[in-house]
C-alpha cells in the first residue's frame, strides 16, 4: 500500500439559509444566550468544524446506500462493513472491532481516505457580517422564535443564533488515493455526497429552513455560477507532494 | 549552538503542539510512503547508532523551556508562585540559566510579570453521534474535546541538529499539509513551513550537562521531570487496538551529563501486524548548561 496522490478540493460554500452549527457552554452568565454556535476562541468568529461537514456527508452517503448502513448501525452508532472495500468505511474512516477479522479487514482497507478542514469565513463574508451587530450577535443574527402549545395558545419564546444568509466559508477538502478503486470512488461517492449535501442540509433545524448550503468556485464569480453542476463549482487539483 | 529552524504556521486547532518522537513518527511515516518499506527500514538501523539528526518539540519562536536546574530558594510567597508556575523561558533568558543557574529567574522579566509566551486559546467542544435510522442525537454518544486554537500569525519553532537523509522541508509540508496529531480527519493539526533557516540556540560557555528540548531516555538524566507515556500506533496501524506499549520518559528542560540516544522498543504484546517492531527514538536535543552541583 503506497500512496499515490493526494486530490485537493476547494470551494466556498455559500449558506442560502441561516446556518446553525451549535456548541455547548461550560458557564453561563446572566442574560447569556443559552443556543450559541460554535466560534473560534482566537478571532470570536463562528465556523463550521471540519466534523460536523464530514459527518453529514457520511450520514448522506450512509443513507443513499441504505440497507446495512442504516438497519445495522443502531448498536453502534456507525455500521462497521466487513468488506475492504466498503465506500464509507474507505473513505470517512472506521475504527474496527476489536477481533483478528475486523483488524485483517482494517488493515486491508488501509488509512481514511477523506480530510475536510475546518471552514473560516472568508473576508469578503466577515466585513458583510460585521454589521449584524445591529442584530444582536457578532457575525451572527439571533433568532426569535415562539413555541405554541396546542392547547391555550399563550406564546413561549426562544432565541438561537445562526450565522446570517449569505454567508461564505472556505471550504477544503483533501483526499488520499492509495489506489484505483479510491479514484473511482471520488467520483462516484466523494462527489455524490457532496450533491446530497446542497439537496439536504448542514447543521440544525434543517427541517425548519435552516442550513441550506450551494458550492462555489473560488476562482469564478458567484453570480454565474447558479445552475451549474457541481464538479465545476469545485476546484479539484493535485497536491505536489 | 548553531542549528536549523523550522518555522511552523498552525492553520487551526490541534490537540496538542508537536513534541518530538510523535513529530519523527509522522516524519517516517511520510518516509514510507514515499520512500517504501525497505528505505524506512535502513533508515531505522541507522537511527539505532548514533542519530544522524536530532529533531526538538516546537515551542513559540523566541521560547525555549525552562531548564530543570537545581531550585533557587525563595521564601516569598508570590515570587515562589511565579517560580513554579514558569514553563518556558525567553531565549536570553535560557542563556542567563545555563551559565549561572536558577538564581538568573531572579531578575529575569517571565518572573517579575514583563513577559509571557504566546497564548494558545482553548476551546471545549460538546459533541454527539448521530442515529443513522432517526437522524437524531444518538443516545449515549456525547462526548466533550478539548481543542488548542494557536494563532495562526505567531511562528512556532521547530530546531533541528544535523542533517536529516531526507528533504526536511518536503516531508514537513507534508504533515503540515495532512495534519499533525488526532483527529486530523476532521482537520486539526494542519501548519504551513517556513524554512530552513540556520539559528543560534542559547547555551553555556564551559557546560558540563546539557538540556533537552525534547523528550529523552531515563538512562544519564541527571534533573529531570517524568511522564508517563503511552503512545499511539499511526499511519496504517491506526485500528482496534492503537496503543504502543507504555513507557517512562523525561520531559523537555530536563538535564543530562551528555546527550544521550535510545530507540526504545515499545511493540505492544500484540503487534499490529505479525513480525513488525514499534521504536520510539528518544533523542536528547541537547543545549549546554553548567550545573554547579557538588
Amino acid at each position: 500500500m503506497k500512496l499515490k496522490k493526494v486530490i485537493r478540493i476547494r470551494s466556498v460554500l455559500l449558506a442560502k439559509t441561516g446556518l446553525r452549527i451549535g456548541m455547548s457552554r461550560d458557564q453561563m452568565a446572566i442574560g447569556d444566550l443559552d443556543n450559541p454556535v460554535v466560534r473560534n476562541p482566537l478571532t470570536d468568529e463562528p465556523y463550521i468544524p471540519g466534523s460536523s461537514l464530514k459527518g453529514k456527508l457520511r450520514y448522506l452517503l450512509e443513507w443513499s446506500l441504505g440497507g446495512d448502513y442504516i438497519l445495522k448501525a443502531k448498536d453502534k452508532h456507525v455500521y462497521a462493513s466487513p468488506d475492504p472495500k466498503d465506500p464509507v468505511a474507505r473513505i470517512f474512516g472506521l475504527a474496527p472491532e476489536n477481533d483478528e477479522k475486523s483488524l485483517a479487514v482494517a488493515r486491508e482497507r488501509g488509512p481514511t481516505r477523506l480530510l475536510v478542514r475546518d471552514a473560516y469565513l472568508t473576508e469578503d463574508a466577515k466585513e458583510a457580517l460585521e454589521r449584524t451587530s445591529a442584530r444582536g450577535g457578532l457575525y451572527t443574527e439571533i433568532k426569535q422564535e415562539v413555541f405554541i402549545p396546542r392547547l391555550g395558545g399563550n406564546a413561549n419564546p426562544r432565541t438561537t443564533e445562526r450565522v446570517p444568509a449569505g454567508a461564505r466559508f472556505k471550504v477544503e477538502m483533501t483526499y488520499r488515493v492509495l489506489d484505483d478503486l479510491d479514484e473511482e470512488y471520488f467520483g462516484k461517492y466523494l462527489l455524490r455526497a457532496l450533491e446530497l449535501l446542497e439537496l439536504d442540509g448542514l447543521g440544525g433545524h434543517i427541517s425548519r429552513g435552516y442550513g441550506q448550503v450551494y458550492f462555489l468556485h473560488p476562482e469564478r464569480l458567484a453570480e454565474d455560477q447558479e445552475g451549474w453542476p457541481l464538479r465545476e463549482r469545485l476546484k479539484v487539483e493535485e497536491v505536489v507532494l | 549552538m548553531r542549528a536549523t529552524l523550522f518555522r511552523l504556521y498552525f492553520q487551526g486547532p490541534l490537540k496538542a503542539l508537536p513534541r518530538a518522537p510523535t513529530l519523527l513518527g509522522h516524519l517516517l511515516w511520510w518516509y514510507r510512503y514515499t520512500h517504501g518499506r525497505e528505505a524506512l527500514e535502513e533508515l531505522l538501523e541507522r537511527l539505532q547508532q548514533e542519530p544522524p539528526f536530532r529533531l526538538s518539540s516546537v515551542y513559540p519562536e523566541g521560547w525555549l523551556p525552562r531548564p530543570k536546574l537545581p531550585p533557587v530558594q525563595v521564601e516569598e510567597t508570590a515570587l515562589r508562585k511565579a517560580l513554579k508556575s514558569l514553563s518556558l523561558v525567553r531565549l536570553d533568558t535560557f542563556q542567563a540559566l545555563a551559565e549561572r543557574g536558577e538564581e538568573a529567574l531572579l531578575e529575569a522579566p517571565e518572573v517579575l510579570g514583563g513577559a509571557r509566551p504566546p497564548e494558545v486559546r482553548r476551546l471545549r467542544r460538546t459533541r454527539v453521534g448521530v442515529d443513522r435510522a432517526a437522524g437524531t442525537a444518538c443516545p449515549g454518544v456525547l462526548f466533550t474535546q478539548e481543542y488548542l486554537f494557536p494563532d495562526p500569525k505567531t511562528p512556532h519553532a521547530l530546531y533541528v541538529l544535523g542533517e536529516a537523509p531526507f528533504d526536511l522541508g518536503e516531508a514537513l509540508a507534508f504533515v503540515g499539509e495532512m495534519g499533525y496529531g488526532g483527529q486530523a480527519g476532521v482537520g486539526l493539526g494542519r501548519f504551513r513551513v517556513e524554512g530552513p533557516f540556520p539559528v543560534d540556540l542559547p547555551e553555556a560557555e564551559a557546560p558540563n550537562a546539557y538540556a533537552t528540548l525534547a523528550p529523552g531516555p531515563l538512562e544519564g538524566a541527571l534533573y529531570y521531570e517524568v511522564e508517563p507515556y503511552w503512545g499511539r500506533l499511526g499511519g496504517a496501524y491506526v485500528g482496534a487496538k492503537p496503543f504502543k506499549r507504555p513507557y517512562l520518559r523525561t520531559k523537555e528542560g530536563s538535564v543530562y551529563r551528555r546527550p544521550t540516544h535510545r530507540l526504545l522498543e515499545v511493540t505492544p504484546t500484540e503487534p499490529p501486524e505479525a513480525g513488525a517492531r514499534v521504536w520510539e527514538a528518544l533523542s536528547v536535543f541537547p543545549l549546554g548548561v553548567r550545573v554547579w552541583d557538588s
